[in-house]
């Protein structure tokens, strides 16, 4: 949030909605309705006084009315924009009743109570859509008695509660009593999957969700007994799977198959009553527990109808915007230029969501400018910081969150008897934008050569102070924070003393730090506009066109034949029922349209060079001549996966005729209008699920495509009039759209048998296989279905040879799954810890086509975002070596994973040289170097160890 | 510390009479254009001024004492080194702690009086130890150079095990401190005369509770500072100090013992504070001789002209040092030796560091072993 | 004379409250200093004994550092950082580990307590982690006392040296 409010590029109009948009794509002219926040949201520096004075109290939305609120407020602390708001339906306002206090207490006089909403007309090129969910009202489904029982509460309620920042400061105690619980019971699906809520779809982030509360709650309650009721249990994002371990093993979730029917409260003790059947089982259960929480379902948001009539575009039957294809366009609504991306299309979580809405950001830009930015030229006055240490220290009150705790006059005195402190002063808001100002007047009045802001988290707010330093010209590394608010007033906040204490400290840390701070410069450098490929898959193919359509040079290098990878093979693509083939088509003929080089059969030989400036050597294939070496900006990687190979037996695997892969079933199906097998009828295929996926401690993981495959060759089966059974471990299919198909499968009389791992399914027969045998746990009894043909559902797998070979070039790490390490799980999905090297597809991770197409779409976003300047700058924090220091052993040669040092002759001695470019700053190599030669600017042995010495020995007198 | 002028006087640093000699012998200006020890004598006594000797090359200085050696005006520079260090303090210093300053704060930690090490968990059963032998084995850092240079393969407590094993063959059990100090000579020679007091007095309480007479080293640095800086600092003591090669010396001469290896040509390399700071050239040599099977070859520079190992008190290892060791490695390797016998852990660990290099290390044909090692695996 | 001495500091730390231990904590970047940062911002309340030092990553933590800070009398050192999968650069927190067991040799070898110094891998989700690791070492370290190298005295004691040396004359060998 942070980011996106103070971005130059960016502007926030909160508070608003579309009216109308009317024009072509390229040329939107949108109205937009801005209600009277009765609140200069510039000059708000949210103090929070006028709150102080403010009678009125409501409950706060925030905290889904857990807390209260004023009339006039800010939503929670980290708000933005961060100015305040004042509902006009809550005020008393002026008249008849006159209140006003608020506008007394307003100092900065900047609350208006005449406000008018006011209509603003925007042009712009595109459109998108992020307007996310709802969550279903769960007093529709009475049968849970939400809000009759006061010990029965939904999801974002309990996250409220867990929130040690929430209404209750992260206890979790029963609404009636105010006792611990002892038991808590999770109910999965409250609505979701349920036709006759009309909510026929997974809500697909509940199952996680209920896991990480549980996980939450195991943490504060050692002891409690926690279950989760589910229909299935749907982790299949990477990760999910051995998160789900963990909840089962080491928080000891007690998961119970089945979804109770009713539930009763005891009035007494306010305890609930579950009645249940547990599916396991067999058993109807009535289970008494002590709290229970609703994982309701996510809905369309509030108004998607009618904002879809204003922007002309298609929702589903149920209000979830459409997207024109829901397989190969996931991000277009049905209207040119108009985007859509995270929850607005259905229920996701918050990594697919940031790459669906990267990837948005992609092709909203296609219909702006090209992407060479204009280069903005900016002059910076000259300031001499050079001379003696000139060091100003400001103290920023953060409203209350610092001055309510700590003693800031007291900090603002101490400062100034440090050595080298010309000037301190104490600030209301450091980072509001008249204080701001009013620090570059202060540096420039005193002179000052280093800045010390003893204020909250440099993560956060470093970016900004350094900026406002150096319009004035003083070098942003000169520049030191001391954290007294998120380490120190917010943390002890019921022990002032000790927490003034401990701000001096920090702040004499800091003063120490300052005067070994050195100047640093970022070095600018020239990059390229070219971007490899490597991969000719449905995840290269999308991220090339969408590159190529904002005029970079693309090169695609495919090791086999031809473009199109497996999609390619595949008989047809759910839910749309299109043929692979036709889509890789499509795509093709953009390829080909847009001069998009290929290079196929071919390999890499060799990467060399970094961020913007790497050199790419091509091993073609025999008989073909080697092209000349690419020179690219930057590198996808989008290599694909490779299927599960099963051993010999496994399954029938290899030791019976009739017994198949998935992907050979998919090439089966084209040629045959009969189901004919080997020439004999086929009447009964039988599917096995999760061969290869899902195994021991949760590794390998869900490969999350398996059921809607499986699914949909059931349905293709049951029209030509074979029995299918699908034997799986819990149905994951997640999509909305795809739930509907699960939901056709079994109207079509598809057989759906679920085992564990402890009681898998046998295998009958002798030359072929003949039947399969199951243990039914409600019948208790073994129960023999003959089989003609049984399809081996694999899971994707890294693909070992591909992964290696780029390795070799690339230090790209393995996740401990096999798969290539993302940068962030959740938001860096597409980038790797390499500048300029991105990763997309299923070489990340398992994936369908629809969600690699999305995250191709978001690698094209962020490949967009490094290479649309004609240079970019390098942060100074890197490492470098003192060479008359260095004996050139190596050491760190060998550590850095980033190959950013090597060894080279100077003098005839040998030397270690950091490539600054491909070096991140971690600071490692310093550790190993056995006398010293190395050392990382800004972080240098001499800056920590002032550190040290300020906080633990006696401050040196100046 | 103040600058004193009448401590300086007792070095002979004032007859300096500038002829540049020191410069030609130092090993550390053979590969450093910037280092001279005449001048850093002339800047620090002419200049009075702070800055003169400020730079970092006052702390690269080895104390290998060759300057001294050839000096036609008797100075005693390592000990005006020491002085002008001790001046300088080492809040001001500017030179770089090797290994992240590990050793010096190790040494440092030692000085806490209520402090009790675990040091000796590298020796095993078969050795002999007692509470009351008129012996004692002052083993020095061996432990802790164990656990730091492990990685560059040097196992530090062979040392402490061959010397005590060797003891122990001569019907030796000899007494060990568990909560031995550090001697303190690093922070002697780098100017930190508290560190080094604290230390000193230490170990001195320690050994007078032991009773012991004799107190044998296996590194020529304690040897050096018990021997000679402990009496010049807190008075004469009742106890004499033997280097472990000096003891071996006299008592292989005296009862013969048969000492066998299998054919090896080793080359020795004279520690400074074994050789020119004590003057013991001879005694590892003929021990040496003594082992049947051992051919003993000398390198291009040996006895007084012997070359130092390139760091001394973790101070300043840098590229000059590489240069020096790769030079060192170079004689050896010039005799055709197999091994290269020193008789001083740091020595030992400086080599192996640079042969850790995989260029140099390649090149050099022969292994780094310490004299007690060699001796050890002779014992019949 | 040296008696008195001796009973002022001992009436001196008799007049003490209670013993508050100084501790340093290296933190990440990327993990364990947001993971510092939001328990703030959920304002989960620990004792004000630690004073976090950034680097960019826990590799960056020389022991070197560590036995420094020992030296100059923390009472305790908490070098935290991320988890070895979600390290920012990948190998720091697995080079941060091996570099770590040296120091608890050498820590252990000293004689101090292994409690004084502790390595943890806090991810920027794990705030609680974080306040409970912080409570547990002030706990701990309030159990084991004040470090034998208390307030850096065997850093900088400029009285107490100056009176050794005069005390010994020097001997004229």
């Amino acid at each position: 949030m942070m980011d996106v409010g103070r971005h130059p590029n960016i502007k926030l109009l909160t508070y608003s909605e579309v009216i109308s948009v009317k024009g072509k794509p390229g040329k939107f002219k949108v109205k937009v309705l801005r209600k009277a926040r009765f609140v200069d949201e510039s000059e708000c520096t949210a103090c929070g006084e006028c709150a102080k004075v403010c009678p009125i109290l409501e409950p706060n939305e925030f905290d889904e009315g857990l807390a209260l609120r004023r009339a006039i407020f800010s939503p929670f602390a980290q708000a933005v924009p961060s100015a305040y708001v004042r509902y006009a339906d809550d005020c008393l306002g002026t008249n008849p009743i006159a209140c006003g206090k608020c506008m007394d207490a307003c100092l900065k006089n900047c609350i208006d109570l005449d406000m008018l909403d006011e209509i603003v007309e925007l042009e712009v090129g595109a459109v998108i859509c992020a307007t996310g969910i709802d969550y279903y009202d769960p007093r529709e489904a009475s049968e849970y008695g939400y809000t009759r029982f006061q010990n029965v509460v939904n999801s974002i309620e309990l996250e409220r509660v867990l929130s040690p920042g929430g209404p209750s400061a992260g206890k979790l105690l029963r609404f009636t009593d105010q006792k611990e619980p002892q038991r808590i019971s999770f109910i999965q699906c409250v609505g979701s999957r349920c036709i006759h809520r009309d909510i026929p779809y997974c809500s697909r982030i509940c199952c996680m969700n209920a896991m990480k509360s549980a996980l939450l709650i195991r943490e504060i309650n050692p002891t409690a007994q926690i279950d989760i009721f589910y229909i299935d249990v749907r982790a299949f994002g990477k990760g999910f799977e051995q998160f789900y371990h963990r909840a089962m093993h080491e928080a000891k979730v007690n998961f119970v198959k089945g979804k109770p029917s009713r539930i009763e409260e005891d009035p007494e003790s306010g305890d609930l009553i579950i009645l249940t059947e547990n599916v396991e089982t067999g058993k109807s259960d009535r289970i008494r527990t002590e709290m229970v929480i609703l994982s309701e379902a996510l809905v369309p948001a509030a108004g998607s109808h009618d904002l879809a009539k204003v922007l002309g575009i298609e929702t589903d039957n149920r209000g979830f915007f459409s997207p024109s294809d829901p397989c190969g366009e996931p991000l277009s609504s049905t209207r040119e230029g108009i985007f859509l991306c995270g929850c607005s299309t259905g229920p996701k979580d918050i990594t697919d969501s940031i790459t669906e809405a990267s990837g948005t950001a992609i092709r909203a830009a296609q219909y702006l400018t090209p992407y060479k930015l204009p280069e903005l030229k900016e002059e910076i006055p000259y300031y001499d910081y050079s001379g003696p240490l000139r060091i100003g220290v400001f103290v920023c009150h953060c409203g209350s969150n610092i001055a309510g705790v700590v003693d800031v006059q007291e900090l603002k005195e101490y400062a100034t008897e440090l050595g080298d402190v010309v000037y301190s002063d104490d600030l209301l808001f450091a980072c509001s934008e008249s204080t701001q100002r009013n620090i570059q007047e202060k540096v420039l009045e005193n002179k000052l050569n280093r800045v010390i802001i003893a204020a909250c988290t440099p993560r956060t707010h470093e970016p900004i102070f350094r900026e406002s330093l150096r319009k004035i010209g003083l070098n942003p590394y000169l520049f030191e924070m001391a954290n007294i608010r998120d380490h120190c007033s917010w943390v002890h906040q019921n022990d002032p003393t000790a927490a003034t204490h401990k701000a001096k400290d920090l702040i004499r840390m800091a003063v120490a730090r300052a005067r070994q701070l050195e100047p640093l410069e970022p070095k600018e450098m020239e990059i390229g506009h070219n971007v490899l490929v490597i991969g000719g898959g449905i995840s290269g193919l999308e991220t090339a066109i969408q590159l190529a359509r904002r005029d970079y040079g693309v090169f695609i290098v495919e090791k086999e034949e031809h473009l199109g990878g497996v999609t390619k093979q595949l008989h047809s693509l759910y839910p749309s029922a299109k043929p692979g083939e036709s889509l890789i088509q499509e795509k093709l003929k953009e390829v080909y349209e847009r001069d998009i080089k290929i290079f196929t059969q071919t390999d890499i030989a060799d990467i060399s060079g970094y961020v913007g400036n790497f050199k790419v050597t091509l091993k073609p294939g025999d008989g073909q001549i080697a092209p000349p070496p690419l020179e690219v900006g930057a590198i996808v990687l989008a290599t694909g996966f490779q299927l599960y190979q099963p051993e010999e037996g496994e399954y029938g695997f290899l030791k019976f005729p009739n017994v198949i892969t998935n992907m050979e079933m998919e090439k089966w199906f084209p040629a045959k209008e009969k189901p004919l097998f080997e020439g004999k009828p086929v009447k009964h295929v039988a599917y096995m699920q999760c061969v290869g996926s899902r195994g021991e401690g949760g590794l390998p993981e869900c490969s999350r495509y398996c059921c809607q495959a499986a699914i949909k060759q059931a349905i293709d089966l049951r029209k030509m009039g074979v029995r299918v059974t699908i034997f799986n471990r819990d149905i994951r299919v997640y999509h909305h759209e795809a739930e509907t198909m699960y939901r056709e499968a079994r109207e079509r009389g598809v057989t759906f048998i679920r085992f564990t791992p402890e009681n898998e399914p046998k295998l009958i027969g002798d030359e072929r296989l003949k039947a399969i045998q199951f243990n039914d746990p409600t019948l208790k009894t073994d129960i023999e279905i003959p089989v003609d043909l049984l399809v081996l559902s694999l899971g994707m797998r890294p693909a070992a040879k591909s992964v290696e070979g780029i390795q070799k070039f690339i230090k790209v790490p393995l996740g401990m799954d096999g798969f290539l390490l993302e940068k962030h799980p959740k938001f860096g999905s597409v980038e790797t810890n390499i500048q300029g090297v991105f990763i997309c597809g299923c070489v990340q991770g398992p994936k369908d086509i629809a969600d690699s197409i999305a995250q191709s779409n978001a690698v094209a976003a962020k490949v967009d975002a490094l290479l649309s300047r004609s240079t970019i700058w390098m942060e100074p924090i890197t490492s470098f070596v003192q060479e008359e220091l260095c004996r050139g052993c190596g050491t760190c040669v060998d550590i850095c994973e980033y190959g950013a040092i090597r060894l080279k002759d100077s003098n005839g001695v040998q030397v270690a040289e950091v490539n600054e470019a491909l070096c991140e700053g971690c600071g490692t190599c310093s550790t190993y170097c056995p006398t010293g030669a190395i050392d990382i600017h800004h972080f240098r042995d001499k800056q920590i160890e002032s550190m040290l010495e300020a906080f633990l020995l006696t401050e040196r007198s100046a | 510390m103040q600058y004193d002028v009448k401590l300086i006087q007792e070095t002979n640093a004032y007859s300096c009479i500038e002829c540049g000699k020191c410069t030609g012998a130092c090993p550390v200006a053979r590969y450093s254009s910037t280092f001279s020890p005449r001048q850093i004598l002339t800047g620090s006594i002419h200049n009075s001024h702070p800055e003169a000797f400020r730079k970092a090359d006052l702390w690269s200085c080895l104390t290998c004492k060759r300057c001294d050696e050839v000096c036609p005006s008797d100075i005693k520079y390592i000990d005006f080194i020491h002085l002008i260090r001790q001046f300088q303090g080492i809040e001001n210093r500017e030179g770089t702690c090797s290994h992240g300053g590990i050793l010096e704060s190790i040494s440092k930690i030692m000085m806490a009086p209520n402090l009790k090490q675990q040091r000796l968990d590298g020796l095993n059963g078969n050795l002999q130890i007692s509470q009351n032998s008129e012996y004692m084995y002052f083993m020095g850092c061996l432990p802790y150079f164990e656990v730091l240079f492990e990685d560059i393969n040097v196992e530090a407590m062979k040392i402490a095990r061959n010397t005590i094993k060797i003891l122990n063959y001569f019907d030796i059990k000899p007494q060990v401190l568990s909560d031995e100090k550090c001697c303190g000579h690093d922070s002697y020679w780098n100017g930190d005369i508290q560190t080094f007091h604290k230390l000193g007095l230490a170990n001195i309480d320690q050994i007078k509770k032991a009773k012991v007479k004799k107190i044998i080293t296996s590194c020529p640095e304690c040897y050096r500072t018990l021997k000679v800086d402990y009496p010049k600092n807190f008075g004469r003591q009742e106890f004499e100090v033997f280097h472990i090669s000096e003891f071996l010396s006299e008592i292989i001469a005296d009862k013969k013992p048969v000492l066998k290896s299998e054919s090896q040509k080793v080359t020795f390399q004279d520690p400074c504070r074994l050789g020119r700071h004590m003057n013991i050239y001879e005694q590892p040599r003929e021990t040496l001789r003594s082992i049947s099977g051992v051919d003993l070859v000398e390198m291009g520079h040996h006895h007084k002209r012997s070359i130092c190992c390139g760091v001394s008190g973790w101070m300043n290892c840098s590229q000059v040092s590489k240069q020096i060791q790769a030079n060192r490695l170079g004689e050896a390797k010039a005799t055709g030796a197999d091994i290269l016998v020193t008789a001083c852990v740091k020595c030992q660990i400086h080599f192996n560091c640079a042969l850790n290099d995989q260029n140099l290390g390649k090149e050099m044909p022969f292994q780094v072993k310490d004299l007690t090692e060699v001796v050890g695996e002779s014992l019949t | 004379m040296e008696k008195k001495v001796k009973e002022t500091t001992k009436q001196k730390t008799k007049s003490k409250p209670q013993f508050e231990p100084r501790i340093v904590v290296f933190a990440c970047n990327w993990c364990s200093y947001p993971a510092a940062d939001a328990a703030g911002i959920n304002r989960l309340q620990y004792p004000a004994n630690v004073r976090i030092i950034r680097v960019m990553c826990m590799g960056r933590v020389d022991p070197g550092f560590v036995l420094k800070a020992l030296v100059m009398g923390a009472d305790g050192v908490l070098v935290s950082g991320c988890h070895f999968e979600d390290c920012h650069y990948s190998f720091g927190a697995r080079k941060a580990a091996e570099q770590y067991k040296k120091l608890e040799k050498i820590v252990h070898m000293l004689g101090l307590e292994k409690e004084r110094i502790r390595q943890e891998f806090i991810s920027a989700a794990e705030f609680p982690k974080f306040a409970k690791v912080v409570r547990e070492m002030v706990e701990q370290i309030k159990k084991l006392g004040p470090s034998p190298l208390e307030r850096g005295a065997l850093y900088k004691d400029q009285k107490l040296e100056s009176e050794i040396i005069e005390e010994v004359a020097p001997v004229t060998p």
